[in-house]
């Protein structure tokens, strides 16, 4: 049989000339296709933290007391403030589109920068196109893709910073560096695994500097990198000074992850802190598991072959190191006592944060596809294999990130209360008080506009509701008898309040109370301090 | 082959004969109801095998009536009130001739097993052929024949009815076939092979898949001049799917007789409890909501990181703890594959030992229930042996190298004679901790019953017990020695390189 190979010659040039948009094309459909499985499944709003996350983001343009300022101190703001584009729309803010969007965008947008990192690598479409498919077809990738969680978005601006630290490493233009710095500087107001890829490529940029040109170099090029990269630092640091008289808060507070994982080690339930190796095994053993072993193992084979090859130019492999500042900074994090993972079997009886594992992933898709490029006689063997492991991972649902949502610690069931809760005040005017430390998920399980609800963030109501609750609050969701929940700390010291109040229903994460018929007339049901600021 | 490797194959030959035959599991007053440990039916996975052959000899039918059940438990199937083998046939079958042979000559269980232990030397001669063919010498290639036999779980399984030693077989003698050159008759016979493995063991199906492949992809002839791709493929490759398709008939032919669906294995109707002493099962109002819900297949990426871990490094069944000298097995491929005349037979080689690693370690149970070492990685065991002799080949000269592989040699020899001299039966971990009477999980076990004078060769216990000092564990100390001898002395007959 002979073909005529000039038909498909072109069609090969006509879809190199377009691969980007192809690529495009194929991981959105991709990214829509899941969102629509999940999303019938109710299961894009399991994680705990998606839903906190849409309500820091409906705060800010709905409330008692909207604006900026309702970012807080705990979580970094880019997520939020991307949020504020949609979230004003009630059905955006609760199917939880308006975060999910963001992570959707994401992923396409780290598909594509995978795919043109490895071209930049000297990659070949096929092993292009396997690093792809290994981003794009990880179960763990596909299900937070769907959600309103941070990771995907951190994950896009990681990878187009460590695109364009790549393209000035290889070619030393000044554009690629300004923008590499522009994408980290993003990563910083994402999550805290940012702040640590900057400082690790300033370290890289000063190297290069001094390479280069010297001390002088080195001193120019990195306060040039920095001065922007580190911007997004700065101002989260001033923000933290100027809303919390404190720069640091966001990691001292009450509410930082710091003061949450003391909770968890004065229960004996941190087991990774002070000690590496088990910090070290429970980082590994989130890679594998959000990775699948095979992949993981294919990824390790991958960049010893970015490394050792020499190939691969001095800076090429220089600059790739920027690709692992996320395992170096979730074993610091983990042995610090700054973060918690539970790993079933190695710190912990359930999962708990294992997601964190695929930080790595664009990382362990680049390095795959690099690997089958390289080793081109193995490509039938690796590809075989790649493609038997992820159809079986999806055909078994292996997807721990959805566990991990699903388990103790990620996931609080609070339908009960808010229900309740809905039926209450969905036909009833008044405001509820409750804190959002301890009950934010019943904010949006209750689908009550955010502006019934008193919460720390609302100034003078919370002030005035925290010593007088019968003035401004019909309902109060508060666990009774637990200190470490805000409203209850103020409000039974102050017996003569709670007489005032009658339990509507006890539940599992707390307890619904409902104020007597005879004080309603002394209660205020329309907001009071609309002058706030 | 001249006079000087024909002597050496010679005594090679006679050594391991004897070697096997002093393996050989049983005692003279064996009865099949004896299934303690050492004894050839101390598993329900030679059980099951050998109830079915005896099925079909005195019953003419597949189904085991309940004294065949019970012996076979808990490898046995229900559909209704039929029992039947929960395993393919193709390893009963290939023991039916051999139980008849055995019944005209008055030991039927002996000379059913022997079917595979005759298998074993025929794989020990296959490793030797394939390692040939990589380019090894005579010498080389039987040092990478004996290791296979008497370094690894290989020598234990040589004396089990059950399906290790024939699915390598099948799996050398495809590998030897896709390698050669192109045939009709060759054609047919790799299909027949396939239909064969799909008999002895349904994952042969995966394992065959790279041979498979690689022999397709011989037929095709591909001739490029742009912008003209010219592709000829050579037909007489689609009579491999006649064998093929005669394998599949037996099975549908032996699924009708047991299952009574031609495309139910026994596998996907499970084990019957039936002869469980004190079954206890989960509540079955939860067991029918939890299967509505969760997605059950045999292999599951997320025991992958037991499943290696299990299989390669674990003292219960790591491939590296029990045949040490895997490692230079490995680096034999590595060799191979650098070499450009073994550069596809060594991608062929690493192909098949990828593919079972990566599906066993997805299997539930890496373990392969109460066993002696990795028994499922008996067939990549053979294939990593192949380029063992390459390897010794190039750095025999070097004395880091020696000190290493024969002190690795005779950890795994000194562990293989113990396990197929005693038993099998070794418990996973997460089971030996649950036992009232502790068992070791490791060859732990096997030392216990060596020290308890206790030996499972029907050579020793028929004709070596009671005289002088030889007890158990002097045999097992001489069985080791002379296999270990028999490595040393191959390995210096290896010329080195520069030679």
């Amino acid at each position: 049989m002979t073909i005529n190979t000039a038909p498909l010659q072109n069609l090969a040039l006509l879809a190199r000339k377009h691969e980007v948009f192809l690529v495009s094309f194929f991981l959105a459909a991709l990214s829509a296709a899941t969102f629509l499985i999940y999303y019938s499944q109710g299961l894009t709003l399991a994680y705990n933290d998606a839903r906190s996350h849409l309500d820091i983001g409906r705060r800010i343009v709905e409330g008692l007391k909207p604006g900026f300022a309702q970012i807080g101190s705990v979580w970094l703001p880019l997520p939020h403030f991307l949020m504020t584009f949609t979230i004003w729309n009630d059905f955006m803010w609760h199917s939880g589109l308006a975060g999910s969007i963001q992570s959707m965008v994401s992923f396409v947008a780290t598909g594509i920068l995978i795919y043109l990192f490895l071209r930049r690598l000297g990659v070949g479409t096929a092993g292009r196109l396997a690093g792809l498919g290994v981003f794009a077809f990880n179960t763990n990738v596909l299900y937070l893709q769907t959600t309103a969680m941070t990771e995907l978005l951190l994950l896009a601006t990681m990878t187009a910073g460590s695109y364009k630290f790549l393209a000035w490493y290889q070619e030393q233009k000044l554009p690629d560096l300004i923008l590499s710095a522009f994408w980290f500087m993003l990563a910083t107001l994402i999550r805290y695994d940012g702040w640590f890829l900057v400082i690790t490529a300033t370290l890289l940029v000063a190297w290069r500097g001094w390479k280069k040109g010297g001390w002088q170099v080195a001193e120019g090029m990195t306060l040039m990198f920095s001065s922007l990269g580190f911007l997004g630092i700065a101002l989260w640091l001033l923000w933290n000074q100027l809303i919390f008289n404190n720069f640091l808060y966001f990691a001292i507070s009450p509410y930082s992850a710091y003061a949450q994982q003391q909770a968890l080690l004065s229960q004996g339930n941190l087991a990774t802190k002070g000690q590496l190796l088990v910090s070290f095994l429970s980082y590994l053993s989130s890679l594998v598991f959000s990775h699948t072993m095979v992949v993981f193992l294919l990824g390790i084979a991958g960049a010893a072959v970015l490394w050792l090859d020499k190939k691969n130019s001095l800076h090429t492999r220089i600059a790739a190191l920027c690709l692992l500042a996320p395992f170096v900074f979730n074993i610091i994090s983990l042995y610090l006592g700054q973060s918690a993972m539970f790993i079933p079997g190695l710190s912990g009886g359930f999962w708990f944060n294992v997601r964190y594992g695929i930080m790595l992933a664009p990382s362990v898709a680049i390095f795959i596809g690099l690997l089958i490029d390289r080793l081109k006689n193995f490509r039938p063997v690796i590809g075989g294999i790649l493609i038997f492991v992820m159809v079986f991972s999806h055909l078994n649902q292996d997807t721990v990130a959805l566990e991990d949502a699903r388990s103790n610690l990620s996931y609080f069931n609070v339908s009960s209360l808010s229900d309740t809760l809905n039926q209450r005040a969905s036909q009833n005017e008044g405001f509820i008080l409750l804190s959002t430390a301890s009950h934010e998920t019943v904010i949006f399980g209750s689908s009550l506009p955010m502006k019934r609800f008193i919460t720390e963030g609302t100034g003078l109501y919370w002030q005035t509701a925290i010593v007088a609750p019968h003035r401004l609050a019909r309902w109060i969701v508060m666990q009774t008898d637990f200190t470490g929940d805000l409203v209850w700390k103020s409000v039974s010291s102050r017996p003569e309040v709670l007489v005032k109040y009658y339990i509507v229903g006890r539940f599992p994460t707390g307890d619904l109370y409902e104020i007597k018929p005879e004080y309603l007339p002394q209660l205020s049901t329309t907001p009071i301090y609309s002058g706030q600021k | 082959m001249n006079k000087k490797n024909l002597i050496l194959s010679t005594q090679c030959a006679i050594v391991i004969g004897l070697l096997l035959a002093g393996s050989l599991r049983g005692w003279p007053d064996l009865t099949t109801q004896d299934m303690s440990p050492g004894s050839p039916f101390e598993s329900s996975n030679n059980n099951s095998r050998y109830a079915l052959v005896q099925a079909m000899v005195h019953d003419r039918t597949f189904i085991l009536d309940t004294e065949k059940a019970r012996f076979s438990s808990p490898d046995v199937s229900k559909l209704g009130d039929r029992y039947f083998s929960i395993f393919t046939p193709g390893v009963s079958f290939l023991g039916l001739p051999f139980y008849l042979a055995g019944r005209f000559l008055g030991n039927p269980q002996l000379v059913t097993y022997l079917s595979v232990t005759l298998l074993a030397l025929v794989n020990f001669f296959l490793v030797v052929l394939l390692a040939r063919r990589l380019g090894a010498t005579v010498p080389a290639s039987l040092l990478s024949g004996s290791l296979f036999l008497f370094g690894s779980n290989a020598l234990s399984y040589a004396t089990t009815f059950t399906q290790h030693h024939p699915s390598t077989t099948v799996i050398l003698l495809s590998l030897l076939i896709s390698g050669a050159r192109l045939s009709l008759w060759r054609d047919l016979l790799f299909g027949l092979l396939f239909g064969i493995g799909l008999l002895l063991d349904i994952p042969n199906v995966f394992f065959l898949a790279p041979p498979a492949v690689y022999l397709m992809y011989r037929h095709f002839e591909f001739n490029y001049r742009n912008p003209l791709l010219s592709v000829r493929f050579n037909p007489r490759f689609l009579v491999t799917f006649l064998g093929i398709a005669a394998g599949i008939l037996v099975l549908i032919w032996y699924n009708l007789g047991t299952t009574g669906s031609p495309f139910l294995l026994a596998q996907f109707v499970g084990t019957t409890d039936d002869f469980v002493f004190n079954p206890v099962g989960p509540d079955p109002t939860t067991l029918v909501q939890e299967e509505s819900q969760i997605v059950r297949l045999p292999l599951n990426t997320r025991k992958q990181l037991n499943g290696f871990y299990t299989l390669l490094v674990s003292n219960e069944r790591g491939w590296f703890y029990y045949s040490s000298f895997i490692v230079f097995g490995l680096w034999g491929l590595y060799e191979a594959y650098r070499r450009q005349q073994s550069r596809n037979s060594a991608l062929l080689y690493i192909s098949l030992i990828s593919v079972m690693l990566v599906i066993y370690s997805m299997f539930g149970d890496p373990w392969g229930g109460w066993s002696f070492g990795p028994r499922y990685l008996i067939p990549a065991t053979a294939v990593a042996c192949i380029p063992i002799g390459l390897i010794v080949t190039r750095f025999r000269k070097n004395l880091a190298f020696t000190i290493l592989f024969w002190a690795a040699a005779l950890w795994s020899i000194f562990l293989s004679s113990l396990g197929a001299l005693t038993t099998n039966l070794i418990p996973p971990k997460k089971e030996a901790s649950g036992l009232s009477v502790y068992i070791p999980y490791t060859p732990l076990r096997n030392v216990e019953m060596m020290n308890q004078g206790r030996t499972s060769s029907l050579f020793y216990n028929t004709f070596l017990v009671g005289i002088g000092t030889l007890d158990s564990r002097r045999y097992i100390s001489i069985y080791a020695f002379v296999a270990f001898s028999l490595i040393i002395l191959l390995y210096l007959s290896v010329k080195p390189l520069s030679e």
